[in-house]
């Protein structure tokens, strides 16, 4: 056989034949950024209602946000969660995106929120750890791997009047429990969300203390480190996440969410990483 | 060898191969047809991996998920087949990005006799006590809302008309089966007296101009007007059309720093998560962007490096080495890398990375 009838034969063969491609399927391997320098790395955005994984696409592509916060659940969660999956988080992780987890479990007494926790101090701390079971069992049931060892969890405590119904106290022993049950092992890294000043954030500080704090501060400094009515000293080694602009309606690849746009220079799953200097 | 290009010489050893894997009990299946033109050679200098034909690499990469792979002998000058490890590479071929899906897509407005509305969940939000509703729709085919329904509570005197808030002239578009989420937010703090003014139904005016009345809700004005503090639906986007790469999911792998100035390589898999093969016929495009909503981005879109009338087996990966030139200009930091599969719907795998 000539070579040019060799080669003949050979493209046949190749044309004719379907060649099927499969190897086992790689784990994948994702690459988080530790934040070196400036960048966009730290920017996220929450929204009430989780975003499709078709909105979250074009909102990967399009914008300069890499994290969402999530809600996952609690009684006072504001927004049914059609989209909330494993799948979905799958999809998302994959599209590149990171997560906070919110966790909206009872409110402050006589905050005149639907559902709140005792005025009582030992029984509000007790409630604090059951949201926390509650919370970490959520994030399993959604196909957090490992436990949920390491993931951050924010419980979103809204604003109150710290000066009715012991609800300071109380706030305060809630958190202690929300934060001593997820240190139990496999311990997950324990957040709170709030108004800075209005869900008395500085009053956490101290022994017992959320691992970090997620401020709502919309004074459109999206530095962590300028949060009013909180320490500069407190929450300072890349425990802080910052919410410097309330709801408002964006327009990215198409898609118009109302949104609050979140600089984060602390801990963001699924490894739980510090991000810094953009958002410092 | 004399008058028998490289390229000419490696496609054929790549039949080779391919009828030696089938002997060896390697899945090979009869073509199917319809396009699956293998994309033009490499013609970028740089891109010394491409030089590979795409058939001879496809070859080198198939490995069997459930029995050893069988190592093939191939004639020299082939390349020493592997198995699983190798990746296909990047061809310099320019692609063709499809178009953007946008919302907006119902062709007439929502009546109320399309919508089931009820009370949804009871919540806190933006320091708000809050009250969701969901509009479903229930009609046969998709009906759109023009801004946020007019919201009256039936039962709160002087607060009983609710703030459209920004939601006034946001149009949804609810696909047949989808919810809306329609939220209502009162202050909570005040100095009031301590008498709850609890709105327990609510009238809602559709921008056509019908109304419905739902019941099961808990409102309360005390401390303040109520105004819509979120307006959306599960889906902002049309599903796309049912596609034969559906069911196609990517990943990524990629370092976690890259210099300007540099090229990014990294790797994309491909996984047929699907019971059934996936033919990769037409040869579809992607597109690669590193940057993320602002200008400067590095991004181009190029055909797969498809062999010819490959398919990917029911639960079988394969995977995709790729380049991107970084720009020096680019912005030292963190920054995106994405990469989107040009169909409907297609799967999108990125991360975030730092250039340097």
């Amino acid at each position: 056989m000539t070579l040019l009838r060799l080669r003949v034969a050979l493209l046949v063969a190749a044309v004719g034949a379907q060649l099927v491609l499969f190897s086992s399927a790689a784990t994948p391997t994702y690459a988080l950024s530790n934040g070196s320098g400036a960048g966009i790395g730290m920017h996220g955005f929450d929204t009430c209602q989780d975003p499709s994984q078709r909105t979250a696409k074009a909102w990967w592509t399009n914008t300069p946000w890499s994290w969402i916060g999530l809600y996952v659940g609690g009684r006072e969660m504001a927004c049914s969660q059609p989209n909330l999956s494993s799948a979905y988080l799958n999809n998302l992780r994959a599209m590149g995106w990171r997560f906070q987890f919110i966790w909206v479990g009872p409110q402050a007494p006589c905050s005149g929120f639907g559902v709140t926790f005792s005025s009582n101090a030992t029984t509000a701390y007790s409630q604090g750890q059951a949201e926390a079971r509650s919370a970490r069992s959520k994030l399993i049931s959604l196909g957090i791997t490992n436990q949920a060892k390491g993931s951050p969890l924010v419980f979103d405590l809204e604003a109150f009047n710290p000066s009715s119904c012991n609800a300071l106290a109380a706030a305060r022993s809630f958190v202690k429990g929300w934060v001593d049950q997820l240190h139990v092992a496999p311990a997950q890294s324990a957040g709170v969300y709030g108004s800075t000043c209005a869900s008395q954030l500085q009053s956490y500080a101290g022994s017992h203390q959320p691992d970090f704090i997620w401020g709502a501060n919309y004074d459109g400094n999206q530095h962590t480190s300028v949060m009013s009515c909180v320490s500069a000293s407190s929450w300072a080694s890349h425990q802080r996440l910052k919410q410097y602009i309330g709801g408002h309606n964006e327009t990215w690849g198409g898609v118009t969410l109302n949104i609050d746009t979140d600089c984060s220079n602390g801990p963001v799953a699924p490894t739980g990483g510090n991000f810094s200097t953009a958002c410092s | 060898m004399p008058g028998l290009s490289r390229r000419a010489l490696l496609a054929g050893l790549a039949g080779a191969i391919a009828m030696a894997l089938a002997a060896t009990g390697v899945v090979l299946v009869a073509a199917r047809g319809g396009g699956g033109s293998r994309p033009p050679a490499p013609a970028s200098a740089r891109n010394a991996a491409a030089a590979v034909p795409a058939q001879a690499e496809a070859a080198v990469v198939a490995s069997d998920a459930t029995q050893p792979p069988t190592p093939t002998a191939a004639p020299t000058p082939a390349p020493t087949p592997k198995t699983g490890t190798a990746a296909v590479p990047w061809v310099d071929s320019p692609g063709t990005p499809q178009s953007v899906p946008v919302s907006g897509s119902a062709g007439r407005a929502c009546r109320a006799a399309d919508l089931d509305v009820a009370a949804g969940l009871s919540g806190a939000l933006q320091n708000l006590a809050t009250q969701e509703l969901t509009l479903r729709d229930r009609a046969a085919d998709p009906c759109f809302l023009a801004g946020v329904p007019q919201v009256v509570l039936t039962n709160a005197g002087a607060r009983s008309r609710v703030s459209p808030g920004q939601f006034a002239a946001k149009r949804l578009d609810l696909a047949a089966g989808a919810s809306a989420s329609l939220v209502v937010g009162t202050p909570t703090a005040c100095a009031g007296t301590g008498q709850p003014v609890v709105a327990t139904s609510v009238l809602l005016t559709l921008p056509a101009g019908d109304a419905v009345t739902v019941g099961g809700t808990q409102i309360d004005t005390e401390c303040g007007a109520p105004t819509v503090v979120a307006f959306g639906v599960a889906d902002l986007l049309p599903a796309a059309a049912p596609g034969p790469l559906d069911s196609l999911s990517a990943t990524l792998d990629a370092p976690q720093t890259v210099a300007r100035g540099a090229v990014l390589t990294y790797q994309v898999t491909l996984a047929n998560q699907s019971p059934v093969p996936v033919a990769l016929s037409p040869c579809p495009s992607y597109t690669e962007v590193l940057g993320g909503g602002g200008p400067g981005a590095a991004q181009r879109t190029l055909v797969l490096n498809c062999p010819a009338g490959a398919t990917i087996a029911a639960g079988a990966s394969v995977t995709y080495k790729v380049e991107l030139a970084v720009p020096a200009s680019t912005p030292a930091g963190d920054t995106k890398l994405t990469w989107t599969l040009e169909v409907p719907d297609g799967p999108v795998a990125g991360t975030v990375i730092t250039v340097t």
